[in-house]
């Protein structure tokens, strides 16, 4: 592979190909869906049926990456590039901590140790940052890196992933804002950085400073989808 | 939109120094990963394309069977019956749930949109039995009409439904929704010279057991129905019926 092809602003020529790349955005975000409009619509101990649109997504995003020949290292699970990737996180990540602060303060709702992850003490962190990990794998790893053979890196991919990860925090309208924001600064950084650990450490420290500043009336219990009317 | 990025990176590739130059195309990014922009051969994008399909294939599978699912749990196709009679005096009829044939439906009654009153249809009804659509007698209902003034009004029956373990309560419309007239108001009797089914069957009606019309009231035989102040009055003004 020569550089030109590997360079970022190089793009997928033929549309085919591009259509069939966002055939696989829709196709796993349509899973997503699923999951959350339709299995967790009928309640009543059926929640179990949840694991259907999610294994077939995960299997198709592994297929996938499979079929296009994606190393792990490609898709950015790697510790070399960690500390860029944290060094370029950071700023944003504390902007947005002392702006979640300042919510929390004024709101006089400022609690640490609201987020409940797990039983055990190691558990809230350890399921946090699995949880953050598993979706910057989904968002960065599978989509970020389609919107790029669509778009190529830049603005239009890095909103596309920011558009689709704030649909599936829909209808939560705090929620749906807050992952916008964070969708579009992790794509950012991972376009440039791509560190899944990384994203998924800054993705579990953001959740736990939003759950712990923002009034939890105002978060809804991130309920999203039809559960957020249940 | 695809070659502008493209010619940009072959201007850079023939640049006398390209150490120098090739940075400043992809600033500040990691360059040591394969960016996605590898192309696919025929046979992976095929591979590709046939697994989009399948997955797409099973989850909608996946979501109809699911759908069917919750519409038979959710909505009770099974019910049957049909309001014979609603005047100022009462509205009575019949209704069965054909899944589970012994037990007894509970059925709210609305007039005019406003609920009136609820009640479990346990009354005699040997007919609905002898037309095949019981396994008991059991199976009528009869709501006292409450006193109203003067005016048109519109009494609908609806069964009840409950599923997800008591968190959904469904209402299913009984038969049709009935017209009746208020003549003359005089301390809750009143007169009701006419009385017909609103043929405007809604989304859930329930239909009248079409097997059995000299059993079940048709609502031609509304108004004998309603002339008759008994108890079973309905219920003998639909045998009279032919």
């Amino acid at each position: 592979m020569n550089l030109a092809t590997r360079d970022v602003t190089a793009r997928i020529g033929g549309s085919p190909e591009q259509a069939l790349t966002a055939w696989e955005i829709a196709s796993v975000v349509a899973s997503a869906l699923i999951a959350e409009w339709v299995v967790l619509s009928i309640g009543d101990g059926a929640q179990w049926l949840i694991a259907f649109p999610l294994i077939s997504a995960f299997a198709f995003i592994i297929y996938s990456q499979l079929t296009r020949g994606e190393s792990w290292r490609d898709l950015g699970c790697r510790v070399d590039n960690f500390g860029a990737a944290m060094r370029l996180l950071l700023p944003p990540m504390l902007a947005a901590t002392i702006f979640c602060l300042a919510v929390g303060w004024f709101n006089e709702s400022v609690n640490f140790s609201r987020w409940r992850g797990g039983q055990t003490i190691l558990g809230m962190p350890a399921l946090g940052f699995l949880w953050g990990l598993l979706q910057q794998f989904i968002l960065q790893a599978f989509i970020n890196r389609r919107a790029q053979m669509i778009w190529g890196a830049g603005w239009k991919s890095v909103l596309s992933v920011a558009f689709v990860f704030a649909a599936l925090h829909l209808p939560n309208p705090l929620l749906t804002l807050a992952t916008f924001t964070g969708g579009a600064v992790w794509a950012a950084v991972y376009q440039r950085t791509p560190n899944l650990f990384a994203l998924g450490l800054s993705h579990s420290i953001m959740t736990w400073v939003l759950i712990s500043n923002i009034p939890p009336a105002a978060l809804h219990g991130l309920r999203v989808g039809f559960k957020y009317f249940g | 939109m695809n070659d502008a990025p493209r010619e940009i990176s072959r201007s850079v590739d023939s640049d006398d120094s390209p150490k120098h130059t090739r940075p400043s195309v992809i600033t500040n990014r990691d360059a040591s990963t394969s960016h996605p922009s590898d192309r696919l051969s025929k046979k992976a994008r095929l591979r590709l394309t046939h697994a989009l399909i399948a997955k797409s294939l099973l989850e909608l599978l996946f979501v109809g069977a699911l759908a069917t699912v919750f519409y038979y749990q959710t909505f009770n196709p099974y019910f049957r019956g049909a309001v014979d009679v609603a005047d100022a005096r009462r509205v009575a009829g019949w209704v069965v749930d054909e899944r589970t044939p012994a037990a007894r439906v509970e059925v709210q009654l609305y007039i005019n949109g406003r609920f009136v009153s609820s009640d479990v249809a346990a009354g005699a009804r040997p007919d609905v039995r002898l037309a095949g659509r019981a396994d008991d007698d059991w199976h009528g209902f009869s709501f006292d009409t409450p006193p109203l003034p003067h005016g048109s009004y519109e009494a609908r029956v609806y069964a009840m439904h409950e599923s997800g373990g008591g968190l959904r309560r469904v209402m299913q419309l009984v038969g049709q929704p009935w017209r009746f007239q208020v003549e003359v108001e005089t301390g809750g009797q009143s007169s009701t010279p006419t009385s017909t089914p609103t043929q405007t069957p809604a989304s859930m009606t329930i239909s009248a057991p079409s097997s059995t019309p000299s059993l079940i009231s048709s609502p031609t035989a509304a108004p004998a129905a309603a002339a008759s102040p008994g108890g079973d009055a309905g219920v003998n003004a639909s045998r009279e019926k032919p």
